[in-house]
């Protein structure tokens, strides 16, 4: 529990740190003296569940994702759902970029040589395959792997119900 | 005004989005550059984000519909505005029709209105709150002073906006009074600013990015076209390149009328188009919401239209309600509708001595913007190359040989290569290789960086542009020829402001047997023109060709009696006029008693409304309670 409620904290920080990976170097797991009281973990539990649900309602405002993923899809054809999902894939990619700046891990294409140095991050880059012996080691690139360069989130008011990823909408006539 | 502040500001006041622009002078000089602040703003309610423009929107909720939490910025700390600005607004403008003000920058330049009354948003139907195009602009400008205080004074009151050096931009095309008028904002706001007319501040941006190169890419003799086609208006002007003593010189020696016309049309023109073609088809009518998507979905296609034979393109408008892809509506934007709205329609091939088809005064116009009549940038074009006076020995206008393009409109290749296909056409076979294209890389913010810059350039040196008045102005004077009944007094325009005259300098009208009524209003007419570039301060015209002239508000002095003098009531004082045009960038006209001290400065009087071509009137002034501005 103690290491789940840091990788939380963690995450956390790393989200909202202007530079991820220096947020990131500097992480270190607290002595069990440093623990931080059990209101200031609800908190971070919260805002964290609150920007979890907010990174909803970014991909729904943007690009109707939930939208999309509720509905039964299953009546129309295929040229149909290609159509919108051209503009949900537009949108939806632009609050990627705009909010979290995406990255891949490793730059160079997909199936060429890459070779992973000594003390690399096992949590940035997995290995797979029959590994024997000490880094540096060479291989074929498969995934060039995702991360986000920021997360920039809007201030959000504490007005907000932060359960709700699209208001209802009534139109008064 | 501050001219040793750490800060040297620009701001762009634009119809349809705005800026900051600022350039530290803490920086050492050679490390100088010009950047854009970011703004907070509303993004929805209850949500701040910062972005690089801040859309010029009001949204004016009418009272108890919206939480006033929700509208919170992190620089109001006691109690929330009742109002919002920014992209929340622009936003709002298709929910919430009658509670966003738009265009009021339009507005401020449009003579049938009074400009300092709440008449905005604009609507025929009865609307909750409004405010005046003032009260808009300096909510805008407010909206900067605040943002920029949060964010980079902190403490510091030597680092407020307030008391920063800013140069405002304004539309060449502005005249006295929409020109008095942002100033007036400005002060209402707290801001003491400069004014720069945006196709010069375009021009500082792009001199700013070529640093010492831009001389390669001109030549003494050159003219240079800045033509600016933002969201809702085109400004023109005209640049030349002068030989003084040897180094290469810039002065801008024309500008374009005001031209409501810019991408905003386009993309509307785009959608009715497309949407027309539905109705018909399919029988499918759409929604105002679903129309607002389809002409952002033709702005789109419009900024991807990368050659004048345009690849069809698919146009996706996604349901309304959460059935997204069922109820979305697919269709294509065909090769020929690209090619015809856009191209065509906009940028047709047309030659120099054609004119843009003017507005019809037929008796009952609809009451609001004199937007263009005529969608053809070209055919603008051509006028204004045309009725400017710089010809060459032939007496042909002189035509640009180099574009410097500005403006949303202009990112796409295809609108810069029409027009300058046009402008070659125009110069014939004599033409050498034809018009350059010169192009900066911030087409959206490169006014706010230029006014910055033009400031560094002030301070610290570098080339300028030389201006001056960009319109010479006129007072009318009734001539003392006998009148003849039926026919109104022939009137006479007196030159007091010539064409070029320099700002922060003043000059004295001769101007005999004018006089003013003591105790009395007396009201001048008043005109500009952008045309009549070659009269003095103090000729006097009899006759003038048909919209060489513009008619201003009019300017009025009320002499007061002084109780000593109650038995000269109604006597006429003769005065000398004055005309000064300040550093700040505006004109005042003083009259001056001929026989003693005495100095009273005219006013416009912006409560006229000239009604020859617009049947109705003035919107009623609603209860001004709901307004945000006390």
């Amino acid at each position: 529990m103690r290491r789940f409620l840091f990788a939380l904290r963690a995450f956390w920080r790393v989200l909202r740190a202007p530079d991820p990976g220096a947020a990131f170097a500097r992480f270190e797991l607290p002595a069990e003296s440093a623990r931080p009281a059990a209101e200031q973990e609800k908190g971070a539990r919260r805002d964290l569940a609150e920007d979890a649900v907010y990174t909803l309602v970014l991909l729904q405002r943007g690009g109707r994702l939930v939208d999309f993923l509720f509905e039964d899809i299953a009546a129309f054809d295929d040229a149909q759902v290609g159509a919108a999902v051209r503009q949900i894939h537009a949108g939806c990619r632009r609050v990627l970029e705009d909010h979290f700046g995406i990255l891949t891990v490793l730059e160079g294409g997909e199936g060429s040589i890459v070779t992973i140095p000594e003390g690399f991050d096992p949590s940035t880059v997995q290995l797979s395959g029959r590994i024997s012996g000490s880094p540096p080691f060479s291989g074929v690139l498969r995934h060039r792997g995702w991360r986000v360069a920021k997360t920039d989130f809007p201030q959000r008011s504490a007005r907000l119900d932060p359960s709700v990823i699209q208001p209802a909408e009534v139109e008064v006539r | 005004m501050e001219t040793n502040s750490r800060y040297i500001i620009g701001i762009d006041l634009g119809t349809t989005n705005s800026a900051l622009a600022f350039v530290d002078t803490a920086v050492p000089v050679p490390e100088r550059r010009a950047e854009v602040l970011r703004i907070p703003q509303l993004i929805a309610p209850g949500e701040v984000g910062e972005l690089e423009t801040l859309p010029s929107f009001v949204y004016l909720p009418e009272p108890g519909r919206m939480d006033p939490e929700l509208l919170r910025l992190p620089w109001h700390e006691a109690v929330p505005p009742d109002f919002a600005v920014g992209a929340l607004a622009r936003e709002m403008a298709a929910r919430a029709p009658g509670a966003v003000v738009s265009s009021a920058k339009s507005w401020l330049s449009c003579a049938t209105i009074d400009r300092r009354a709440p008449t905005l948003p604009f609507d025929r139907r009865p609307v909750p709150r409004q405010i005046s195009p003032v009260q808009a602009s300096r909510l805008y400008l407010e909206h900067f002073r605040d943002a920029w205080n949060c964010l980079k004074a902190g403490d510091d009151p030597g680092l407020r906006l307030e008391v920063q050096q800013v140069f405002l931009t304004v539309p060449a095309s502005f005249d006295a009074v929409a020109r008095q008028l942002t100033v007036e904002a400005a002060a209402e706001a707290g801001l003491q600013v400069q004014l720069l007319e945006e196709p010069q501040a375009a021009f500082y941006a792009w001199l700013l990015e070529q640093g010492d190169a831009w001389r390669e890419h001109v030549a003494a003799g050159d003219a240079i076209l800045v033509c600016d086609i933002g969201g809702g208006t085109t400004d023109f002007s005209l640049v030349a390149v002068t030989d003084v003593e040897g180094n290469l010189g810039l002065e801008r020696i024309a500008v374009g009328d005001h031209i409501l016309l810019g991408g905003d049309n386009m993309d509307l023109a785009l959608a009715y188009r497309v949407a027309q073609r539905l109705r018909a088809e399919r029988g499918l009518a759409l929604d105002g919401r679903q129309l607002a998507a389809l002409t952002h979905a033709c702005r789109a296609a419009k900024e991807k239209l990368s050659s004048d034979t345009p690849e069809p393109q698919r146009l996706t408008v996604l349901g309304v309600g959460s059935g997204v892809v069922g109820g979305a509506v697919t269709t294509e934007l065909r090769s020929e509708e690209m090619r015809d709205t856009l191209l065509d329609g906009f940028f047709p091939t047309v030659d120099i001595t054609d004119q843009p088809a003017s507005a019809r005064r037929i008796g009952l116009r609809t009451f609001g913007l004199d937007y263009a009549s005529d969608p053809g940038v070209t055919r603008h074009l051509a006028a204004f190359l045309s009725q400017h006076s710089f010809r060459d020995a032939s007496g042909r206008p002189i035509l640009p040989t180099a574009v410097l393009f500005n403006g949303g409109v202009t990112k796409s290749p295809v609108f810069r290569e029409r027009i300058i296909r046009v402008l070659n056409r125009w110069a014939g076979e004599s033409a050498a290789g034809g018009a350059d294209i010169l192009r900066g890389s911030h087409p959206d913010l490169a006014v706010a960086l230029g006014a910055a810059w033009y400031g560094q350039v002030r301070r610290e040196g570098g080339v300028r542009i030389k201006s001056g008045s960009a319109r010479s102005y006129y007072l009318g004077v009734e001539s003392s020829l006998p009148a003849v009944p039926g026919f109104p007094t022939p009137l006479e325009a007196l030159c007091v402001v010539n064409f070029g005259m320099e700002e922060g300098s003043r000059t004295e009208v001769p101007s005999e047997g004018l006089g003013l009524i003591v105790g009395e209003i007396t009201e001048f007419r008043f005109f500009s023109s952008t045309r009549r570039t070659g009269d003095h301060v103090g000729d006097v015209l009899s006759a003038w060709g048909e919209d060489e002239l513009r008619e201003l508000p009019p300017l009025t002095a009320e002499l007061p009696v002084r109780e000593k003098q109650a038995d000269i009531a109604g006597t006429l004082v003769p005065v000398r006029v004055e005309a000064v045009l300040t550093e700040v960038g505006t004109l005042e006209i003083w009259c001056q008693d001929r026989r003693g001290t005495d100095r009273w400065k005219l006013e416009f009087d912006l409560r006229a409304v000239e009604s020859d071509d617009s049947a109705g009137s003035a919107p009623e002034s609603t209860d001004n309670d709901g307004s945000p501005v006390e």
